[in-house]
């Protein structure tokens, strides 16, 4: 039987004391560069995920990816200290496999 | 395990004299930043921060303050020496006043000695050197003792390459063996900022992806002990009333 991949979308929300003015790309940047330091290019190579919405003033968004690598995003994420130079953190919320059954994203 | 409160088992809020209105509002921040990422209680290191006793006070008032969110103390007795650690146990709980009482050596006699001494309760495995020190032996009298082993968070954020890599190596290696004597583990933020305070869920993925520790023991590491670890102390003071109240009946 062959096995299928399957989407997963992670809502996450960026917390950081002092303001940061990061956009989805330096987001990208972030979670990309840690996902390569901490699993190596072959591994980044054949990861896929995809911002697939992030609100700048509430600081929530989804992430997509492939279930094989759930588990390496959400390391990746939680070991994100920084993002242009500003001390945060990536809270993940919640995953699902389908994206209508997350809360929508809080735009204030 | 419906209904268990999540206790982070460790966070460093302030270092020195952070006294009325300021320890209010940092204690306050905190509160806020553990109960967005889901925890019911927390675990406040006194370590450095005299004077304790004052500290202890204000923090169980605000604890009141903060319905049903708990707050915890603990103490870190960071010791090389057999004899200062004999010296410095005696009498402490009423001496410290704290909840929990941890130990940090990189000497396996002195954690030898804490892992069988029922006045501790965490055995803290942070540098290489304490890491190192983690034998078969001490592992064995944990289990036996019920004393938790504690590994921090911390040094994940704070490490990059070669030096996380052998963090990592050490760690997973002082993992198998608490596993291996059924030694209760525990995994800390240790935060001394808000942005290093994580929640259970992407605790648990790193125990399971990076330290090859399984699903369910991770779990156990992160919802389970905790809960066990506060209510420690009170278990120990029922078998003690316990023990009282025999002796008098034999009396009798």
């Amino acid at each position: 039987m062959v096995k299928t991949e399957r989407q997963r979308y992670v809502r996450f929300r960026l917390f950081s004391e002092r303001p940061v003015n990061a956009d989805v790309k330096e987001l990208a940047q972030a979670i990309w560069r840690q996902y390569n330091s901490l699993f190596g290019e072959v591994k980044s190579g054949k990861a896929g995920f995809w911002i697939t919405d992030y609100d700048v003033k509430s600081r929530e968004g989804t992430i997509r990816c492939s279930n094989t690598v759930l588990d390496e995003l959400v390391a990746s994420l939680t070991l994100i200290t920084t993002i242009n130079d500003i001390e945060v953190a990536i809270d993940t919320i919640k995953t699902s496999g389908i994206h209508k059954k997350l809360p929508p994203v809080e735009s204030t | 395990m419906v209904g268990l409160a999540i206790i982070e088992t460790s966070i460093v809020p302030f270092r020195g004299a952070a006294t009325g209105d300021a320890l209010k509002d940092c204690i306050a921040r905190w509160v806020a930043r553990a109960r967005s990422v889901g925890y019911d209680g927390f675990i406040v290191d006194l370590t450095g921060s005299e004077p304790i006793k004052a500290k202890i006070d204000a923090l169980r008032c605000i604890e009141s303050q903060q319905g049903d969110f708990k707050i915890y103390t603990r103490k870190t007795l960071i010791l090389d020496d057999r004899r200062d650690l004999k010296a410095s146990l005696a009498n402490i709980r009423e001496k410290l006043g704290v909840d929990v009482v941890c130990l940090k050596s990189s000497n396996p006699d002195v954690l030898n000695f804490g892992a069988k001494d029922s006045r501790i309760d965490i055995i803290k495995l942070e540098s290489p050197a304490e890491l190192d020190a983690f034998t078969e032996g001490v592992a064995s009298l944990a289990g036996q003792q019920g004393t938790f082993i504690e590994l921090p968070f911390v040094p994940f954020f704070r490490t990059r390459g070669a030096s996380r890599s052998k963090y990592i190596h050490a760690a997973n290696k002082a993992i198998e063996l608490a596993s291996a004597k059924h030694a209760r583990m525990l995994f800390s933020s240790d935060a001394s900022q808000l942005v290093e305070l994580k929640n259970a869920w992407q605790k648990a993925v790193v125990l399971n992806l990076l330290l090859a520790m399984s699903k369910q023991v991770a779990m156990d590491t992160l919802l389970k002990n905790p809960a066990m670890l506060v209510d420690r102390p009170r278990t120990r003071l029922e078998t003690v009333v316990g023990e009282v109240d025999d002796e008098e009946t034999e009396a009798d």
